[in-house]
């Protein structure tokens, strides 16, 4: 079994390494502002701020996917506007992220 | 008796310095269809430890914001991982999802250890935090102050009072911006009333009531830029029967 603390915390940072990477912010300024606080902006906030295109927020999802080892249709369907990073992640820890890897 | 007084103090500083001084981070998760509390130990040198001493007794986990008091974990287990040091999982039938807890860890060989905010990711505070008016501003005003792209969304809320000696003008309009998976929609509601104040019958109210609604879409197919736009405004007046006037002269 691993460590939940563990997953969270490598999940924390792939969610800031792909949603970061794509839309002009720095991994930290994304952690500061959209995960780190006890109740962090919602993903509409960040959407509407700093996805410019459908293609950007694809390729984004599309970085998760590859991340976690989840699909993409997957990956997607949890990509909700009205929730925060955290709970995005937490989403996609449930429904067995890395956990490909511990095989 | 101040020798008395001055050994026991002498006691309880060396027995608290004698007690390992730990610290421990925890995380709130839910696993195969229950809610679990995990429990990192670290000592003084911030290494991966295990207190000695598990025994459910040593647990209290406290549900934020409850007045009913702490409860003990039903079962302690140590869990070893793949990668860094063990951590300690706490079950119990009484955790509930959408919670923050409290979790104190209390022996004889170490300090006392308290992990607050323990929370689920999916709580909220309680009041909502984000309702009502809070919930509106979040979700259509703010929004409208943010940069996208190279345009500012200006969502309008204004409001306008004018009095001259011939007139006197009030507006109300409403300009609110939704993005609905990449549909952006401006619907419009404009409302302005002016008195004039004529000299031969007085004053004169005039209404004035706009509503409206445009409609745009772009994306980028490779490297055209695609868009389009559709709207619908509708202008309404309504000239109103001078005061110095009765409504039978009027008509």
């Amino acid at each position: 079994m691993s460590s939940w603390l563990a997953l969270r915390k490598r999940m924390r940072l792939d969610i800031a390494k792909a949603f970061s990477a794509r839309s002009g912010a720095s991994a930290q300024d994304f952690l500061l502002v959209f995960y780190d606080p006890l109740f962090p902006p919602l993903i509409g906030d960040f959407d509407s701020q700093y996805i410019s295109d459908e293609a950007v927020l694809q390729e984004m999802l599309s970085a998760m996917s590859e991340a976690t080892g989840l699909k993409l249709s997957l990956v997607r369907s949890y990509f909700s506007r009205t929730e925060t990073f955290a709970q995005f992640g937490e989403h996609l820890l449930r429904a067995g992220a890395y956990s490909k890897e511990k095989k | 008796m101040r020798r008395l007084a001055v050994a026991i103090s002498f006691l309880v500083a060396s027995s608290a310095a004698c007690r390992a001084q730990i610290s421990a981070e925890g995380a709130f998760f839910f696993d195969r269809g229950h809610y679990w509390i995990e429990l990192a130990f670290r000592d003084a040198a911030g290494r991966d430890t295990i207190p000695p001493d598990l025994a459910v007794r040593r647990f209290e986990i406290t549900k934020l914001g409850e007045l009913s008091g702490g409860f003990r974990p039903s079962k302690v287990e140590v869990v070893s991982r793949e990668k860094g040091g063990p951590v300690v999982i706490l079950a119990s039938g009484r955790l509930e999802g959408r919670s923050c807890y409290r979790v104190t860890y209390a022996s004889a060989e170490s300090a006392r250890v308290v992990v607050d905010s323990i929370c689920d990711p999916f709580f909220a505070p309680p009041g909502g935090g984000d309702c009502g008016g809070r919930a509106f501003f979040r979700n259509y005003i703010a929004p409208a102050f943010q940069k996208e792209g190279d345009s500012y969304n200006l969502n309008q809320l204004k409001y306008e009072y004018d009095v001259s000696l011939e007139k006197s003008a009030t507006t109300i309009a409403l300009e609110p911006r939704f993005k609905i998976s990449g549909l952006e929609l401006e619907p419009l509601f404009e409302q302005s009333m002016v008195v004039y104040e004529l000299e031969r019958t007085g004053k004169t109210p005039s209404n004035k009531r706009s509503y409206g609604l445009s409609a745009s879409m772009a994306a980028w197919v490779e490297d055209l830029r695609l868009s389009l736009s559709m709207g619908y405004r509708d202008d309404r007046s309504a000239l109103g029967i001078p005061r110095g006037l009765s409504p039978s002269r009027g008509a």
